[in-house]
């Protein structure tokens, strides 16, 4: 037979690439069957070359390898040979997968591999070790005393290798971690510094996954790592490891401080640097409470601001220094906001990668001042580079001079603008989000003037081009229920939007527009009476492209038409003439043509709803045709401008004939239908603040035993008196003495269960009165810290229990539910910030209040459960699991360093607190060990108690 | 740690490709394809780091992640780190504990590694080599975690093992000569070193 070669496929690969796609493939199927041939032939140099063929293809073309290549490259790996174990090795990773049974063959060859006397060979097993482990914890567990042997090798190179092992290791066996610690520990002094290196990488990962609490420990080797090393990688690990451990442990903050100084200011490597200042700032050492803290930070930052000023020079430096930046905000905004200029530079930098982290950054620099600006450049990156206002469409030309001094500006620099900045869909997209929750932010926090606010919405929808809707509808929704003074101004920017043919054509392709126009069609209908025109506002709702929207768009159009009508009819009766009622009769009988269409239409909704309507209109067309105007009337009652009453329509048929009114009642008949209540932002939890009416015990069933005969559930509520009577199970009667016997125990172990469901029950509620006494706590706190802010709203009452009817919800007219109407008048200040807002829960409320009982229980559940799934290692608790691992790992941080001879240390300084000591240049180990004894006693103590609590 | 090293050339051939966190194979190829055609866009005078609102790295246990940027960001730091040479792209996908510009560092020694194994190293070298290729990217990385950063030990390694192989392949006896357990290489760069990386690969102290 002949054989090809590696060399040979990949000769012939490369010829085949030329010619066409069947070729190749006929070439690629061909090889499989060689390499299927060779890897079931007994000789084991073929088979080797089979698997590396394999290996190959499968890294080219998505190739599923041939029944049992695991198998084979088993048995390669068993081979004696040296070169031909390597390569089974090499491709024993991509050969098993996670259902792969052949692991478990390997396992005495491996274990034999490991422990082989001859030094080349226990890397090739450690090599591909790292995989294999991960996908067989029986593997993790038989291997882990020969990986823990291995630690101790003579040979550094396979120590190393043995360390890198125990992660994976450990990953899928997290026992071991316990019992391997102390061997890990032993590795960070090694005379290797390859071995050391190896080790920071492993416990680096471990404190990841798992929180660094484990790890304090080891803060004094990796201490003497950092101070003592000069491999720049190593110093990088220890230093981003530091950086895990610092928030868990603030003292050592200070014994850090000098190092990391004394390398941001002397290293030559731009990477340690950057590392040394990311952990500064992620460490949580720039404490503003500390004044060599405030030094660092104006230092870090002075660092980074320098990398982001570097003009045409490393795009990698500007690119980390908005990572870090992003990081230092929270603590210190005030310092980079002094870097705003370069970092709205990079927004527009060709490069996307650096644009995404200064739109990151940008986002959390955003305050009040800059909203404006930061927005307005980021809707310039929006608007297609080539075009300029005049490419709007009309409708934004024509809005107010806010809007046009930001489209000036958009049209002012198209010279930042000509980079040609290639926008993805997917960055325009997030970049719009970005642009939206910005204004959005923490309910329009830094939003000065919502005009502005609308006219940047209506642009965004022009502009975006991306799937923005649902949020574009939200935010101006949301915008004009909250700010009534916007309302006017809104509609009459909406209301060109609804008449936007072109716009509405785009909007069908599912980009950003059909939300606004959704939004524009309810707000032109809600607010009927600030249109300008509302004739033509039905037109432009009922235009006769309409039925080529979504059904819910034309929901929303026909019930918006509903309303306009209802609000222009109501309006016209009361300048009642002949013309006007010509021309109401007219307007009916278009809008019955308007609503034809939809009166078969396929969607269920918008059918009922133009049925409805329709057969209103009807109603309003009968009584006009019927109705003969009256001339002198109409002169006489002219000048009355009061409304009737909302209950119009039908109720005042009794006072007709006292008083005929010039105008057909019948224009009242609408209106009543939309405008019984005002429609308002509504509070966050408000559906939780309505008060439950008294008298109205939710706990109780309707139907008792909910309609069913046979309940098996336990009845709480009803206690064990009349419940429990209902509550027994209907076991039947009859069948005999031994029937009757069963159904005794049956009921008693009823009744148990009963008692005991009882019980937890009151165990519960001692629970939330815990709870709900905390939150009143936590809120008073709050109360007191924001009472003189001026932008947290806070009536003056002191009382907490009247705040549920504070919260405005939407009024429910049935008096039976007993909510008062208290819906918070508007502050009608001039001011433009926060008093503009409408329905503010008087209560700003940021944390968010959850509902007692079932919200706070699932709070105080969910802290521990993500440790435990995370993964099987951070279940393992070093700290607080004493029995085997060292002395150092089982107490608490403050042993820094266990010596040998800490006992005898101990008895001459016992008394030296710890926190003087620290204060001077009194080496480290000195004060821990002193520490230790103080530790050690009072966990002898502890036993002590203990074992007497034992005995007793 | 250290997810994946690839190597592609400006075609998009993958030449080399290495999974440290397991996915399934179309997975790759897919991961592949979709970075290559991100990085082919980069104009040159970028820096290197793959940032792309598009980019997501799945993840073994759930198939995909949350499109949602944001929360993208907090929960998965994963990176893209690429470097450039002659005709072909080397790319490390690595996670949050992996510094930045440490990785940059990491990806000149592979490439110098290599240039010391094959001197001169070009992208047929690798094409038709493809297995050493790994053995030298085993001397640097092991399961994700960084082995070893000196050139000098990687390249010692490097060579003991070639070694290793050709006696092993040369000699009739299929037991392992026992000579081999001699721990190799020691500073036996095969000549050209100190003249070879020369052309497009500038030292760095790591």
């Amino acid at each position: 037979m002949f054989e090809r070669t590696l060399q040979d496929l990949i000769r012939g690969l490369r010829a085949h690439k030329a010619s066409s796609k069947a070729q190749e493939d006929a070439f690629i199927a061909e090889a499989m069957g060689e390499i299927r041939e060779e890897l079931r032939g007994k000789d084991m140099a073929l088979k080797a070359e089979g698997v590396l063929k394999m290996c190959y293809l499968m890294m080219l073309y998505p190739i599923p390898p041939p029944p049992g290549f695991a198998f084979h490259v088993v048995e390669v790996m068993s081979s004696p040979r040296y070169h031909l174990k390597q390569l089974g090795y090499l491709a024993a990773p991509m050969a098993f997968s996670g259902d792969t049974e052949e692991v478990v063959l390997t396992v005495n060859g491996i274990k034999k591999d490991l422990m082989s006397p001859h030094i080349p060979l226990p890397p090739l097993p450690l090599t591909a070790l790292p995989h294999l482990l991960s996908l067989s914890p029986s593997l993790s567990t038989t291997l882990h005393p020969d990986l823990l042997h291995l630690l101790t090798h003579s040979s550094p190179r396979i120590r190393k290798r043995a360390v890198l092992c125990l992660l994976p290791c450990w990953e899928a066996f997290p026992e071991g971690l316990r019992e391997g610690f102390p061997r890990l520990r032993e590795r960070l002094q090694d005379d290797d510094q390859g071995v050391v290196g190896a080790t920071v990488g492993v416990v680096m990962e471990l404190a990841r996954r798992q929180g660094g609490k484990n790890y304090l420990p080891l803060a004094p080797e990796l201490f003497g790592i950092l101070t003592g090393s000069s491999n720049n990688w190593m110093l990088i690990k220890v230093v981003k490891l530091f950086a895990i451990l610092t928030p868990l442990e603030t003292r050592l903050v200070r014994k850090l401080l000098p190092p990391i100084t004394s390398l941001i200011s002397n290293t030559s490597a731009i990477s340690l640097l950057y590392e040394c200042v990311r952990t500064c700032i992620v460490g949580g050492m720039l404490d503003p409470d500390r004044a060599e803290g405030e030094a660092l930070a104006r230092v870090c930052v002075e660092k980074l601001g320098g990398y982001l000023r570097d003009e045409g020079g490393d795009q990698n430096l500007r690119y980390i220094a908005l990572l870090a930046m992003v990081k230092i905000i929270p603590t210190h905004p005030q310092m980079v906001a002094e870097y705003q200029e370069e970092v709205m530079q990079s927004l527009d930098d060709p490069d996307v990668s650096i644009r995404m982290r200064a739109l990151e950054l940008v986002t959390s620099m955003v305050d009040r001042d800059n909203l404006q600006n930061i927005v307005d450049q980021l809707l310039t990156h929006l608007a297609p580079p080539e075009s300029n206002t005049s490419d709007l469409p009309s409708a934004v030309a024509s809005l107010t001079a806010i809007a046009n001094q930001l489209s000036l500006t958009a049209s002012k620099d198209p010279a930042t603008l000509s980079t040609s900045v290639s926008l993805s869909p997917a960055y325009r997209l997030l970049l719009t989000q970005r642009l939206l929750s910005i204004i959005a932010h923490d309910t329009y926090v830094n939003v000065m003037d919502f005009e502005w606010v609308i006219s940047v919405l209506v642009d965004v929808a022009y502009v975006s081009h991306v799937d923005i809707g649902t949020e574009v509808r939200r935010l101006v929704l949301d915008v004009v229920g909250r700010v009534r003074t916007i309302r006017s101004f809104a509609v009459g920017v909406l209301e060109k939007v609804i008449g936007d043919e072109d716009l509405r054509e785009r909007g069908r392709d599912g980009t950003g527009e059909d939300g606004l126009i959704e939004a524009a069609v309810w707000v032109c209908g809600e607010y009927a009476s600030e249109l300008s025109s509302p004739l033509s506002a039905i037109s432009s709702l009922l235009s006769p492209i309409l039925h080529l929207s979504s059904p819910s768009l034309i929901t929303l159009s026909l019930q918006a038409v509903a309303k306009v009508f209802a609000f222009y009819i109501a309006k016209v009766s009361s300048r009642w003439t002949a013309e006007q009622h010509e021309e109401t009769k007219n307007l009916v009988a278009s809008m019955k043509q308007g609503l034809k269409p939809f009166l078969t239409h396929s969607d269920i909704e918008v059918q009922e709803r133009a049925v409805e309507i329709c057969q209103l209109t009807s109603f309003v067309e009968a009584d006009l045709a019927a109705h003969h105007t009256p001339p002198e009337t109409a002169t006489r009652n002219g000048g009355v401008e009061d409304i009737p009453e909302l209950q119009g329509g039908f109720e005042t048929e009794g006072e007709m004939d006292l008083v005929d009114p010039p105008y057909p009642k019948s224009l009242f008949l609408f209106q009543p239908l939309f405008t019984s209540h005002e429609l308002n932002a509504v509070a966050n939890k408000a559906q939780e603040a309505v008060r439950v009416p008294d008298g109205l015990d939710l706990d109780v069933d309707i139907v008792p035993g909910g309609g069913f005969d046979a309940d098996l559930e336990i009845d709480e509520d009803e206690g064990e008196g009349s419940g429990a009577e209902k509550g027994v199970l209907d076991l039947g009667e009859g069948g005999g003495k031994g029937m009757e016997e069963l159904r005794r125990v049956l009921r008693e172990q009823e009744k148990r269960g009963k008692k005991k469901g009882k019980g937890r029950k009151m165990l519960g509620e001692i629970g939330s009165v815990e709870e709900r006494e905390e939150k009143e706590r936590r809120r008073a706190a709050r109360k007191a810290k924001h009472k003189d802010d001026p932008y947290y709203l806070y009536d003056k009452r002191e009382d907490d229990a009247a705040d549920v009817d504070e919260i405005p919800i939407v009024q429910l007219d049935d008096a039976e539910l007993g909510t008062e109407d208290v819906i918070s008048t508007l502050t009608k200040s001039k001011s433009k910030t926060k008093s503009k807002k409408k329905a503010t829960p008087p209560e700003f409320d940021r944390t968010g209040e959850l509902p007692e009982g079932a919200a706070a229980a699932e709070l105080n559940k969910r802290p521990p459960a993500p440790s435990r799934t995370a993964s099987g290692l951070a279940g393992v608790d070093l700290i607080n699991s004493n029995p085997v691992p060292t002395r150092g790992s089982s107490t608490r941080f403050e042993e820094y360093k266990v010596d040998e001879n800490d006992q005898v240390e101990g008895e001459k300084g016992d008394e030296t607190p710890m926190d003087q000591n620290e204060e001077a240049d009194v080496p480290v180990s000195a004060s821990q060990e002193i520490e230790v004894v103080k530790v050690k006693r009072k966990k002898k103590g502890e036993k002590k108690k203990k074992e007497k609590v034992l005995e007793g | 740690m250290i997810h994946a090293v690839l190597i592609f050339n400006t075609h998009g051939k993958p030449r080399l490709s290495k999974f440290f966190t397991p996915l399934p194979p179309l997975v790759q190829q897919s991961l592949i394809s979709q970075i290559f055609s991100l990085i082919s866009d980069r104009p040159a005078g970028v820096c290197n780091f793959l940032d792309a609102p598009e980019l997501v790295f799945p993840t073994p246990g759930n198939g995909s992640e949350t499109k949602d940027g944001r929360g993208r960001r907090e929960e998965d730091d994963t990176r893209v780190i690429y470097r450039h040479y002659a005709t072909l792209y080397f790319v490390f996908v690595v996670n949050g504990a992996e510094s930045e510009l440490g990785i940059l560092d990491l990806i000149q020694v592979f490439v110098e590694s290599l240039d010391r194994s094959f001197e001169n190293v070009c992208e047929l070298d690798l094409i038709f080599h493809f297995d050493e290729v790994h053995h030298v990217l085993s001397e640097i990385i092991q399961g994700g975690l960084v082995l070893e950063t000196n050139i000098n030990e990687i390249s010692a390694c490097v060579q003991a093992a070639s070694r290793n192989r050709k006696a092993s392949a040369a000699s009739s006896n299929p037991l392992i000569p026992s000579m081999l357990a001699v721990p190799g290489g020691r500073s036996g760069n095969r000549g050209g070193s100190s003249d070879g990386a020369r052309r497009w690969l500038a030292t760095i102290g790591v």
